[in-house]
């Protein structure tokens, strides 16, 4: 049973409101703030799946292979997926306006973040990356047409993509006032907001700094045709090299698992192959190739000495010094650890590590091993699915976050 | 020899400053370089990200800023020695190019650029260092950036006869004083000046002006016909590029350039294009005597002009485009 909780007569364009319009604020009339939803509610998924239509069918879209996946994810059969994770769906609402501080630097990532506020039946304020990024503007402009559709009414009075400046007094009042706060930053950008005054019963999550590995078996690496080896080194690259290695969950600590002359067999073959791919496929932002030189001089200095780095492939580029592994590797920097059974791994983990992708181990069997280690690592998945985007966000089901649950009987 | 002095700099910047030493080690371990293109290098940003200076604290005599895009700014740490050695170095090539002596200096800027400290930016350096060129100066416009004609007829007047210095930022030298005479139909007394200005073409490409028009243009409102373009940065101030009379912007005697290939950093011949490596002898009191910029451009052997002057010829085309970093790391800009 789907009911609207609360409705305001709402016009439906909504384009991105400027830093300034923001702040004077005329677009607050027309939004519906604390208008909530039942969780249950199958207009949102309607909703979703029209929107999923109109991303997946348009031109310019298929350009942006993030906003395409983010497309998938909105189709109705998904969201029934994700939907059927709870329950107790029919006895949960929304908590009523949630505001989004979306990353500066993934583009799609914003649109993710207002899909589980809107699964979750909230209405929601986006504050959007200060860059604009044309995969960014095109959902928004696609997601306004859909909200015009007079069968979709509501949608766009309960939805506002803004821009503010970093200490914006309109947007610390918003904050005050909202039933759900969902922020995507730097250690310190959680510190910020985690500071500031928020609704008594203002739902929160935060979503900081976090770094991953990946860990391969030496001997499954040796062991597979080279059709396999091709697929591992695709789905690595998915993982790492298609986001420049700057997701959190694109490893940068590569445990290789087997006897030295295995892993040391086993690095050979895989690095090789990647190399080669990587030669046909990807291409490093010359500032990026920059800031990697200028890395290896933040090693330096976080070290206090000079740097082993093996540059023998022009985009991998490896250490061995594993008291760099707290350091900040990226564009396509890993550090190698050889283990011999899984009990060395935890040690090695970093206080902050979120996700560890695994090729010829089983993540059950390596969830097993970590389990007694009480690791703070959030997903054990296979190679090629780092970068997956559910409604299970480091460690916590958003979903039953973001939605109120009424006990009856 | 240049790459002599050079090596000679390589090996005292490595006693004197750990992070160049480790970095070095890190990312350059061959040794001692017989050609330009095997001086290690450092990228331009790093004065950025930072601190590196070959002289103890007491030592500095000036910390040189210069601000970029994303509000980080470099920090170059000058030495008395250093700062004499950029001075005279700047002097030698001015002198070159238009002879010895002061000069009345026209500056195509504000007052309030080099008078608010809270403005200081590479603008800002620039008129200052140039400022040893002149015997006294004016400054063409107004705090508000519009033409002060008044104020320079009065200047020209009072140093009739007299060979006048124009100095700016391409860019405002285009915005606020040629087009705005034009837009004044005004022409200034100025047949006997030299005009010296930097700062990059980058929004004159917007608009579509080439170094041509923008000479012609000059001419057409001012009647001066030296009308000189430089290359420079505050990273490696002193040894600057300048345009000679063919219109090639020529290397100091104590600098030169080589380009890279943006993807290998692998050094390319003469007429290639790539990312530019500059070198200048000069700097003592930090690591910055080979330096990979993230301007694109090449360079020339300086004897192929035939303006007489030997030092390498570089062609700027513009910068490399800030990168669109991916990732969700620190996010909140």
């Amino acid at each position: 049973m789907a009911a609207l909780l609360r409705l305001k007569c709402g016009v439906a364009a909504m384009p991105i409101h400027s830093t300034k319009a923001f702040e004077v604020g005329d677009w607050l009339k027309t939004f519906s703030f604390g208008a909530r939803r039942s969780s249950d509610d199958d207009s949102v998924v309607a909703f979703l799946q029209d929107l999923s239509r109109a991303i997946l069918k348009h031109k310019e879209a298929r350009a942006f292979p993030d906003l395409m996946t983010f497309g998938y994810f909105c189709r109705k059969a998904s969201i029934a997926k994700v939907r059927a994770a709870l329950s107790d769906l029919h006895n949960r609402s929304g908590w009523g306006t949630v505001i989004h501080i979306a990353p500066s630097n993934i583009p799609v990532n914003f649109a993710f973040s207002l899909l589980m506020g809107m699964v979750a039946g909230n209405s929601n304020i986006v504050r959007m990356p200060t860059r604009a990024f044309a995969q960014m503007e095109l959902m928004v402009r696609l997601f306004d047409e859909v909200a015009a559709q007079p069968q979709h009414a509501g949608f766009g009075s309960e939805t506002a993509f803004v821009q503010s400046d970093r200490d914006s007094p309109q947007l610390n009042a918003l904050i005050a006032q909202a039933q759900g706060l969902v922020v995507w930053g730097g250690d310190s950008t959680v510190e910020r907001f985690r500071s500031l005054p928020k609704h008594p019963r203002c739902v929160e999550a935060y979503f900081p700094n976090r770094v991953s590995s990946a860990l391969l078996s030496a001997q499954a690496v040796l062991e597979i045709e080279e059709t396999a080896l091709l697929s591992l080194c695709l789905n690595f690259y998915n993982d790492t090299y298609l986001v420049d290695q700057n997701a959190c969950s694109s490893p940068n600590l590569i445990f290789w698992q087997g006897n030295q002359s295995q892993c040391e067999a086993a690095r050979n073959r895989f690095w090789d192959a990647l190399d080669q791919y990587l030669g046909k496929t990807y291409e490093l932002d010359p500032v990026a190739r920059i800031e990697r030189s200028l890395n290896v001089m933040a090693l330096a200095d976080a070290s206090q000495g000079a740097v082993q780095v093996d540059s023998n492939y022009e985009d991998i580029w490896r250490l061995t010094d594993d008291t760099l592994r707290t350091q900040k590797l990226r564009f396509g920097m890993f550090l190698e650890v050889d283990i011999k059974d899984l009990e060395q791994i935890p040690p090695m983990l970093r206080k902050n590590e979120q996700t560890l992708t695994t090729f010829g181990v089983d993540p059950e069997t390596v969830f097993d091993t970590l389990k007694s280690n009480l690791s703070g690592i959030d997903r054990i998945v296979p190679v090629g699915r780092a970068l997956d985007m559910g409604l299970d966000w480091d460690g916590r089901q958003m979903l039953s976050l973001f939605s109120r649950k009424t006990q009856v009987g | 020899m240049l790459v002599d002095d050079l090596n000679d700099l390589t090996n005292h910047h490595k006693s004197h400053c750990k992070l160049y030493a480790d970095y070095v080690a890190s990312m350059f371990p061959k040794g001692q370089a017989e050609q330009l293109a095997d001086i290690p290098f450092l990228p331009v940003r790093a004065f950025k990200e930072f601190t590196l200076k070959s002289v103890p604290d007491d030592a500095v005599y000036k910390t040189m800023r210069s601000s970029g895009t994303s509000g980080q700014f470099s920090q170059i740490f000058l030495d008395k020695q250093t700062a004499l050695s950029q001075t005279r170095a700047l002097a030698e090539s001015f002198a070159d190019y238009f002879g010895k002596g002061r000069f009345p200096m026209l500056v195509i800027d504000s007052e309030s650029t080099v008078k608010d400290r809270l403005k200081f930016s590479a603008r800002t350096a620039a008129i200052n260092g140039f400022s040893m060129f002149s015997n006294k100066r004016c400054f063409a416009l107004k705090d508000d950036m519009t033409l002060d004609l008044e104020s320079i007829r009065t200047f020209l007047a009072v140093n009739s006869g007299k060979r006048i210095f124009v100095f700016g930022f391409t860019f405002l030298i285009w915005s606020t004083f040629i087009q705005e005479l034009k837009r004044r139909k005004q022409t200034l007394p100025l047949e006997n000046a030299f005009f010296l200005h930097g700062g990059g073409w980058k929004k004159l490409e917007a608009e579509k002006v080439s170094n041509d028009a923008f000479r012609e243009a000059i001419h057409e409102t001012t009647g001066s016909s030296s009308v000189h373009n430089y290359y420079g940065m505050v990273e490696q101030t002193g040894t600057i590029f300048i345009e000679c009379e063919k219109g090639h912007l020529h290397a100091a005697r104590q600098g030169a350039a080589l380009a890279r290939d943006p993807r290998t950093h692998k050094a390319l011949d003469h007429g290639v294009t790539g990312l530019l490596q500059v070198f200048s002898s000069i700097q003592g009191s930090y690591p910055g005597h080979s330096l990979l910029t993230e301007d694109i451009g090449r360079t020339y052997a300086g004897s192929s002009c035939g303006c007489g002057r030997g030092g390498t010829i570089v062609e700027i085309d513009g910068r490399l485009a800030q990168a669109e970093v991916r990732g969700c790391s620190d996010a909140y800009p």
